[in-house]
């Protein structure tokens, strides 16, 4: 027993954090009311809630190092066994530590932000302290009244707590959720400056400058983030994949998806002053989307692998949620006049509202549910009430208060449908695309629910199947934007910039269709539907081609950053005479931004390579006795014998297995169980992981018979896993490029005093940054998921049979334990259990369909991994489908008009030039100063 | 926590507050390693203080503010006329799109035809923004030379300028325009003038620019120092505009290249100054020349002091212009940042003018450029 009462202690602090939190939203809402002297008041009271967040979490860690078990959150997260660094990361393994870590990690953005910003954007600064003061507010909020973690336990402070789950104590647990939180909360800061444009009406420029740096970065941690939670479920859960498309994954992977939306669409907006209510909204959707994030996770909603406990707090970020989005719509509202150029709300929009609600429509009557009329009504009617609130707000403020709309220079249209900026347009559009793709399919079991009813899974092949089509595409625009020139590419030139790309993917094409097989990566691999329907049959066909497109892509792509690259050190060359090296370092240093998105892009490239290899995985199980040998493709494995070793926390299993290539060994594996002490029943699965550039051997031992010592070990043959890594150090690393500060500004940072400093903490920043990309690449025996008790049985178990695959593959575990695995990866006895009875049925010749059908109507319909094809179940694919193509012909058609606009006035602007001889030397002086980039 | 330094009289400093609140976690550790070895536990509790610690700090900094206490903060402006921030965007985005298409002809990107002729379009858009922008100041260019040659004529003695102003204004001051005292009412009268502008009497002498001695009015060189009385008054004009404004400002563009910008940015310098300090109710008030001559005087030495309460090593100076002008440079210099003031950066002059009347300059901008469109 301490001395302080800390439970009572933190509780007061959480309350003081709400309270100067409060304070600073009046004090900074007053300022921006003209009383301009409280800014100050306002920067200081944002210093001080900062402060006193960081007090709070000292204090938790404090209580976590003292083990005052009187704090139900200490008592029930670790024990008096723990090791420190375990005893600090508790701090965030439970829900409402991880409620107090987030605004923690918010507030450490905040902090820098308020230090950033002093002397600049003085007009915004209030808005933006006031939001980020409502942000913290809401996160105190919800401590204090639903997640409290200095609550103390019921009945005093038992003798021991209950230990961290051994899943939690490992390294990785230090690493992942820090980065990706720190991914998630970074999108306050642009958000502030969303919300501090649009209130004070500074609409231009200035605020999209500012804001670039803020979000570069948390697009940089948001991208570690996710890469981290990649390798974590790659080398923790043991399941032999790294991205399951879990709930808690697709939290953060939409936002990412927004938010490089915007990062490439601002572009545009940088250079012609348009698409000012486009990037707003999605900076503003960006943030909204981490929030939904949290909520959907949080709230329990949703079944995930990451899910808390399901907890009363989901009420608290519905309200929240439903308030930001009134407040962002009002606010975008009623700047629409000034974003619009006076524009108002006009057909168009009315049009594309009654066409959304009639599609909405069409889909209930053809989804045969049972909605009552209000919820058809309502679909019906949503998107036209909403064009309704926009237009109103439009007439309170343009008719009713009369205020007159700001006017900015005039718009121009593009001048050909063959430039950059429209390729940034089709980008956004596939990147958006593909996030309401996956929106609607993470939502889609509640929507199914609150329909008709009934539970459905959206299991991970669903979006394996629909995400290779949208990815390819993304991956053709990638390598396309960077080969069309800014303003207008003309056929001959096009022609040139496509030339070598377009050779290196017929190159590799052919490469792959001749020598595919032979080197063991075949052209097409083995058509596989997610439907027995026509789509599902179509999609088969693009999944089994899939290969040969991504590879090509994949080399399209690079050649095209290739030649950005050498073309640009060529002008380099030609026109300052330096050499190769020193032309393409300067070319870099001089415009950062675009050649760091490169490296970015590059990074991609990789990424997408490496997802290509998960097609040619390759799965063996066997049980095997020490001295047997299995074989997983051109791999042998010899089981030598089991090791047993103990210490302190937890006894230790390993069985040693030797891998030979062509009868000589090449490695040696260590797949190990660990059963820890606090936890016997739970025995974690240590995966043992051999990586080569081309092939990673992924080794789990499911169980091992301590008196014969026979072994059951599942390997999975995974070409190509490690330039995923790769692809992520290289995404890192272009990021790093394009926020690097220049040495100027670091200067301006310190006030001019102190560049060393300063410049030592941001390179530092990004050197941790970089390290943890990394660190990524370093393969490592990692504890997993506690996936078996599984019964022995005789001989080898191969799952090769393409459509006892497909089966497997659709059907999910239902042993109540591992509910979202499919059975085709489950390793627990129950899956097994249920894959022998399949089997059988198969062997007595009953088809795939008819097997689904009888396991859906034993289990539900949540038991199926992939909705089927009809009903309300296709409109889960048909929506999104049918959106992204409807986008596209909109997008096709307006352009045509922009860029007849923009030809026109280009036709009229071009005319002789008279007079104004007097700016020709003052033009080329300002474009002389006028950085690169 | 960079903004604990205060810096106003009385208040304690911010390296003061952290040295207390640093020494005494450092007390605190020290205890504790003392009495039981340097613990986890410890380390956290003690961090939480500091963290405690300055987050009260902070509040009460805040709160101070609030009241009224503390260094005064210079209030945000209430905003630039919206035509000139988007003639500037506009600039911007032209100058990038010219940017542009020329590395994409570099790189083969885009035909030679297209690039001609986009090239000259944008060129062509981009020179009349310039030329918008530069029409836009015209009436402050007006405003200022005429305020200021009427500032220099009346309240020489009260101008001051900061330390980094006079860096800036270095070459400004040294073009300054040298004065003589009408011997019948006081008034400045510029060295060559023969009559005083303000009374008529004949000017008798002629004073030395360089040590003050009084001379005859037809003297060749001054007779105690030697310094020429000719050439100077020949070679000022040209260089006298950016200083203070006695030309046209296409003449200064011309004789005195990078001041040219000073006068072009003058006018933009001083309204975003005279918005920064709240005054529109003021300066609208200020109709006649003669109230806006008085009101740019006890701006100026308004501006000066607000420097001076920052930076005690003020010195009086012999330019208002060059004194409100650095004013102009350092407060709102941030908000060049902002897309405000491109032009600002040699505001370093003849500012002094527009101070007085920014905001109702302003109002007339903004119409002549409305009528314009």
């Amino acid at each position: 027993m301490t001395a302080i009462d800390i439970p009572t202690l933190g509780t007061l602090l959480l309350g003081l954090v709400l309270v100067s939190a409060a304070y600073t939203f009046a004090v900074s809402v007053a300022a921006a009311g003209g009383r301009p002297h409280l800014l100050r008041s306002a920067r200081f009271g944002t210093f001080a809630t900062v402060a006193l967040v960081a007090c709070a979490v000292f204090l938790l860690a404090y209580a976590f190092q003292a083990h005052d078990f009187r704090i139900r959150y200490v008592a029930r997260y670790s024990d008096r066994s723990m090791p420190a660094i375990y005893l600090w990361t508790a701090l965030w393994g439970g829900q409402d530590g991880s409620l107090l870590w987030w605004t923690f990690l918010s507030s450490l953005y905040i902090a820098g932000f308020t230090w950033w910003v002093k002397g600049k954007f003085r007009e915004m600064q209030p808005t933006m302290f006031a939001t980020l003061m409502s942000v913290i507010g809401f996160f105190v909020v919800l401590q204090l009244f639903a997640a409290n973690p200095f609550q103390t336990s019921f009945g005093g402070a038992p003798a021991d707590g209950e230990g961290l789950n051994p899943l939690l104590q490992n390294y990785w647990m230090a690493i992942h959720p820090p980065a990706l939180y720190l991914g998630l909360t970074g999108w306050a800061v642009p958000f502030a400056f969303v919300v501090g444009a649009l209130v004070t009406g500074r609409l231009g420029e200035a605020w999209i400058r500012g804001a670039r740096k803020w979000v570069l970065l948390a697009w940089g941690f948001l991208t570690l983030g996710n890469l981290l939670g990649m390798f974590w479920s790659y080398e923790e859960l043991g399941w032999g994949g790294y991205w399951a498309w879990d709930p808690v994954e697709n939290a953060s992977f939409l936002p990412w998806l927004t938010a490089t939306a915007y990062v490439h669409s601002v572009m545009i907006q940088e250079r012609r002053g348009t698409f000012r209510v486009w990037n707003v909204f999605l900076l503003s959707m960006t943030f909204i989307l981490t929030i939904f994030g949290t909520f959907l996770t949080r709230s329990g909603l949703i079944a995930s692998v990451h899910s808390f406990a399901r907890s009363d707090i989901g009420i608290y970020f519905a309200w929240y949620l439903i308030g930001l989005c009134l407040f962002v719509v009002s606010l975008i509202g009623w700047r629409l006049p000034d974003l619009r150029n006076g524009r108002r709300v006009g057909w168009l929009e009315w049009t594309v509202a009654g066409v959304v609600g009639v599609l909405g429509g069409v889909f209930l009557m053809l989804a045969e549910v049972a909605v009552s009329w209000v919820s058809r009504v309502g679909v019906l009617l949503a998107p036209v009430a909403f064009v309704a609130l926009l237009k109103g707000i439009e007439w309170l403020r343009l008719d009713a208060l009369r205020v007159a709309p700001q006017s900015h220079h005039e718009r121009r249209g593009f001048e050909s449908l063959l430039s950059r900026e429209f390729a940034y347009l089709v980008n956004n559009w596939i990147l958006l695309g593909m996030a309401v793709f996956v929106l609607l399919a993470t939502t889609f079991p509640l929507i199914s629910e609150w329909l008709r009813g009934e539970t459905v899974t959206v299991g991970p092949d669903y979006y394996n199947y629909w995400m290779v089509p949208l990815g390819l595409v993304l991956l053709f625009l990638t390598g396309v934007g960077p080969l069309i020139a800014w303003r207008k590419a003309t056929g001959r030139n096009l022609l040139r910039a496509f030339r070598w790309p377009a050779l290196a993917a017929v190159v590799m094409g052919g490469l792959h269709l001749t020598l595919g097989s032979e080197v063991g990566f075949p052209a097409f691999v083995e058509p596989n539907r997610p439907y027995e329907t026509l789509t599902g049959q179509v999609l088969g066909s693009i999944y089994s081609v899939m290969p040969l497109l991504s590879g090509a892509l994949c080399a399209f792509v690079l050649a095209a950053i290739v030649q950005e690259f050498v073309r640009g050190a060529q002008v380099r060359r030609r026109s300052k005479g330096e050499n190769w090296f020193v032309a393409l370092f300067e070319l870099v240093a001089r415009a950062r931004r675009r050649y760091g998105g490169y490296v970015v892009h590059f990074g991609i490239v990789l990424l997408f390579f490496g997802f290509t290899g998960a097609a040619y995985d390759l799965e063996e199980e066997a049980s095997l006795l020490p001295g047997e040998t299995m074989e997983v493709g051109e791999y042998d494995f010899r089981y030598e014998r089991v090791v047993m070793d103990e210490d302190p926390n937890k006894r230790m299993i390993y069985t040693d297995l030797t891998v030979l290539k062509d009868g000589s060994p090449v490695a040696r594996v260590q797949p190990a169980k660990y059963v820890y002490r606090s936890h016997p029943e739970m025995p974690t699965t240590e995966v043992s992981i051999h990586t080569t550039s081309l092939h990673n051997l992924y080794v789990i031992m499911s169980a091992v018979d301590p008196q014969t010592h026979r072994g059951t070990f599942r390997i999975i043959k995974q070409p190509l896993v490690l330039w995923i890594w790769l692809g992520g150090f290289f995404m890192l690393l272009g990021v790093g490029i394009a926020i690097f500060p220049k040495i100027s500004e670091l200067v301006e940072l310190v006030g001019g005093r102190q560049p060393s400093r300063a410049g030592a903490a941001v390179a530092s920043a990004l050197l941790l940054l970089g390290a943890g990309g990394a660190l990524s690449l370093t393969p490592s025996v990692a504890s997993a998921q506690s996936d078996s008790s599984s019964s022995l049985h005789a001989g080898t178990v191969v799952i090769r049979d393409p459509e006892e695959r497909r089966l497997f593959s659709r059907l999910l575990c239902e042993c109540g334990d591992c509910q979202r695995l499919p059975l085709h990866t489950c390793g627990c006895s129950w899956a097994e259990g249920m894959r022998a009875e399949l089997r059988g049925r198969m062997e007595r010749g009953d088809s795939v369909e008819a097997i689904i059908e009888g396991y859906r109507d034993r289990f539900g319909a949540g038991a199926i991994a992939i909705p089927s094809d009809e009903g309300l179940d296709r409109a889960l694919w048909a929506v999104p489908i049918t959106a992204i193509v409807l986008a596209a012909g909109g997008l096709i058609w307006r352009g045509r008009r922009w860029a007849r606009a923009g030809e026109q006035h280009t036709t009229e602007a071009a005319g002789d030039d008279e007079g104004a001889g007097e700016y020709d030397d003052r033009l080329e002086e300002e474009l002389r100063s006028l950085e690169g980039d | 926590m960079g903004d604990a330094t205060g810096r106003g009289h009385g208040d304690v400093p911010g390296v003061v507050w952290l040295a207390l609140v640093f020494g005494t976690a450092g007390g605190v550790l020290a205890l504790v390693a003392a009495t039981g070895g340097l613990s986890l536990p410890a380390l956290f509790i003690a961090l939480a203080a500091v963290m405690l610690m300055l987050g009260l700090a902070a509040m009460w900094q805040s709160l101070r503010a609030v009241f009224g206490g503390g260094p005064e903060a210079l209030g945000p402006s209430a905003g630039e006329r919206p035509e000139r921030t988007a003639l500037l965007e506009e600039k911007a985005t032209l100058l990038r799109a010219i940017k542009d298409i020329s590395f994409e002809r570099e790189v083969g990107k885009i035909s030679e035809e297209d690039f001609a002729r986009l090239d000259r379009a944008y060129r062509r858009r981009a020179k009349e923004v310039l030329r918008r922008l530069d029409e836009d100041l015209a009436p402050f260019v007006k405003r200022a030379e005429r305020l200021v040659a009427r500032e220099l004529g009346e309240a020489p003695k009260k101008k001051r300028k900061s330390k980094r102003g006079r860096k800036k204004g270095a070459k400004a001051k040294k073009k300054a325009w040298p004065t003589q005292a009408c011997p019948a009412c006081g008034t400045d009268n510029d060295l060559d003038a023969e009559h005083c502008k303000e009374c008529g009497a004949r000017l008798a002498v002629r004073v030395c620019s360089g040590c003050g001695t009084e001379n005859d009015p037809d003297a060749k060189f001054c007779k105690s120092c030697a310094t020429s009385l000719v050439d100077e008054p020949e070679r000022r004009p040209g260089a006298g505009v950016a200083a203070a404004g006695g030309g046209s400002a296409k003449e200064a563009a011309e004789t005195a290249g990078p001041e040219a910008k000073a006068v072009r940015g003058a006018g933009e310098a001083g309204d975003a100054d005279d918005e920064a300090r709240g005054a529109h109710g003021e300066a609208k008030g200020a109709r006649s020349v003669e109230d806006e001559g008085e009101l740019a005087s006890e701006r100026t030495e308004g501006a000066s002091e607000d420097e001076a309460s920052s930076r005690p090593e003020t010195q009086p100076a012999s330019s208002s212009a060059s004194g409100t002008g650095s004013d102009a440079e350092t407060e709102p210099g941030d908000d060049a940042d902002e897309g405000v003031g491109e032009d600002e950066r040699h505001g370093g002059a003849a500012a002094a003018g527009s101070d007085g009347d920014g905001s109702d300059g302003a109002s007339e901008g903004a119409t002549s450029s409305e009528e314009r469109r």
